[in-house]
């Protein structure tokens, strides 16, 4: 039988390890408790790369739900497994991102606003909603400019709230790679966006 | 501690977004982002984040198929794994040395040892092959020259031997034909790569090949759904209906099968099936009464049967 929805979301980290050590041995049972219990955390984390209405979510947690069942045979245990997940999925949805916007098949962008635009759920007036969705472009092309490492260190910090020793133990590094590319990063930001007026006024508008 | 000679304090940054400083902290920290611009910047980032990445009501309903998607398919892909390369190594070795021993017992056997064997092949053949090449070869089979068309497109700088082979078969006459795919798992992941890229009718073709060529494997039983899931992007709600059914009627206690039920409410409902539709609600709603579809089963019924 499966295990009830609730007690899979909430299962205790010894719990995952468990199921992350069946799913390695390809236990389906396993494998689906364990997608069930750390692929909510993956869909908020793909969203915060992606933007909140970014149309292939769904697409993009297959892949990273692949990723991160490939990789449980690697597993240490070095961090919690949904650390892990998560890890998987900035990594996967970054990678998704490069990947799209270098096919130019489809401008996420145009699709993140679009969908912000059709948003009702929110008390915002349409020029706040225009405003929110010009800032998730300017974030997201940001992204787009840092080397892949930093990108992936900034967003497990800045968007997931990771600790430098978390982030370490997620990535498979020692920490003081982690403050290095973590402080590149922040130098590249703050360089762009010193370089750009609009930017600036977005970021501005914003605080 | 946290002076402008000091790395900065991004373990605090996080903590701050948590709300867990003690005050001396939180002073701390606002005092040294009035200092840094490269952590300003990356607070004004990290506001920028929080913008997003909220839950949605439908994350739930998108974890459980995904979750049950990629669980089958990970359970299947224990039944092809995949060759280490020690594995390989030594299973080559092993084959490079039972033919060779298998050669030389047969040359021994026929007295000349193997340059004997190759000897009598290619330069002695028997009577009776004599007779029957006789029949219908010419006496010397030399490599006929290639056509003039076809040796222009050869001797064209020509970098991928991939790129050439339909050019040559057009010029040929012949039909282009695509390389052969090697098993079940590869196709299955070639459509699946597909559809990820946003090929969507190509996705589908892929799957159809796929359940064509290997219809015995869980590969052919899995694309189903999956081939199911792009018709119906594709505003196919018939055809992805027969595909949902294929895979309920292949797999009568399949793991998608709940996945398949709510495929096919999909379609019906599409298609304006309504008392089909609701019979599959009610089908899905018994059979997982847990579903992560169930509630909105519930609602649809009771629509349905108004």
């Amino acid at each position: 039988l499966r295990p009830a929805a609730a007690r899979v979301a909430a299962a205790s980290e010894p719990e995952l390890l468990e199921w992350a050590r069946r799913a390695a041995s390809f236990d389906r049972q396993a494998a689906e408790s364990l997608l069930l219990a750390v692929g909510p955390a993956m869909v908020r984390t793909i969203r915060k790369v992606l933007g909140p209405r970014a149309p292939d979510v769904e697409d993009v947690l297959q892949e990273a739900s692949e990723g991160l069942l490939g990789a449980l045979r690697t597993f240490k245990g070095e961090c919690t497994v949904r650390h892990f997940a998560c890890r998987v999925s900035v990594f996967t949805a970054l990678a998704w991102r490069r990947t799209v916007s270098f096919r130019g098949g489809q401008d996420l962008s145009v699709a993140t606003a679009e969908a912000a635009e059709r948003s009702t759920s929110r008390d915002e007036s349409p020029a706040e909603e225009v405003l929110r969705a010009r800032r998730r472009e300017a974030l997201e092309m940001l992204l787009d400019e840092l080397p892949a490492p930093q990108a992936e260190v900034l967003v497990l910090h800045c968007a997931l709230d990771f600790s430098i020793d978390e982030i370490a133990a997620a990535v498979g590094r020692p920490s003081e790679t982690i403050r290095s590319r973590l402080r590149l990063a922040k130098r590249a930001l703050r360089e762009r966006i010193g370089a750009s007026t609009e930017l600036a006024e977005l970021l501005e508008a914003r605080s | 501690v946290i002076g402008a000679d000091r790395p900065c304090p991004d373990d605090l940054l996080a903590r701050a977004r948590a709300g867990g400083l003690s005050e001396l902290e939180r002073r701390a920290l606002t005092a040294h982002l009035v200092n840094c611009g490269a952590c300003a910047t990356s607070a004004a980032v990290a506001a920028l984040f929080r913008e997003g990445g909220d839950s949605l009501p439908a994350d739930a309903s998108i974890v459980a198929r995904v979750a049950r998607r990629a669980g089958a398919q990970h359970a299947a892909g224990r039944r092809a794994p995949r060759w280490s390369g020690r594995a390989f190594a030594l299973a080559t070795v092993t084959l490079l040395l039972v033919t060779s021993g298998a050669l030389a017992w047969v040359g021994r056997q026929s007295g000349g040892g193997l340059r004997s064997i190759f000897h009598r092949r290619v330069d002695a053949p028997t009577r009776a092959e004599t007779d029957h090449r006789s029949q219908r070869r010419p006496a010397s089979v030399e490599i006929a020259p290639l056509p003039p068309a076809l040796d222009a497109v050869v001797d064209q700088p020509v970098v991928s031997p991939a790129k050439r082979r339909p050019a040559v078969a057009r010029l040929a006459g012949a039909s282009v034909r695509e390389p052969p795919t090697p098993n079940a798992a590869a196709l299955f992941a070639d459509a699946n790569a597909t559809r990820r890229r946003g090929d969507l009718r190509g996705a589908v073709s892929l799957y159809e090949v796929l359940r064509r060529q290997f219809p015995a494997t869980s590969e052919a039983r899995l694309s189903a759904i999956s081939m199911a899931d792009v018709l119906l992007d594709l505003g196919s709600p018939a055809r992805a209906l027969d595909a949902y059914g294929a895979y309920l009627s292949e797999n009568a206690s399949g793991s998608l099968r709940e996945e398949a039920l709510f495929g096919r409410t999909r379609c019906l409902h599409a298609l304006d099936r309504g008392p089909d539709e609701l019979d599959t609600w009610r089908a899905l709603v018994r059979e997982f009464p847990r579903s992560a579809y169930a509630p909105l089963g519930r609602r649809r019924i009771a629509e349905l049967q108004r």
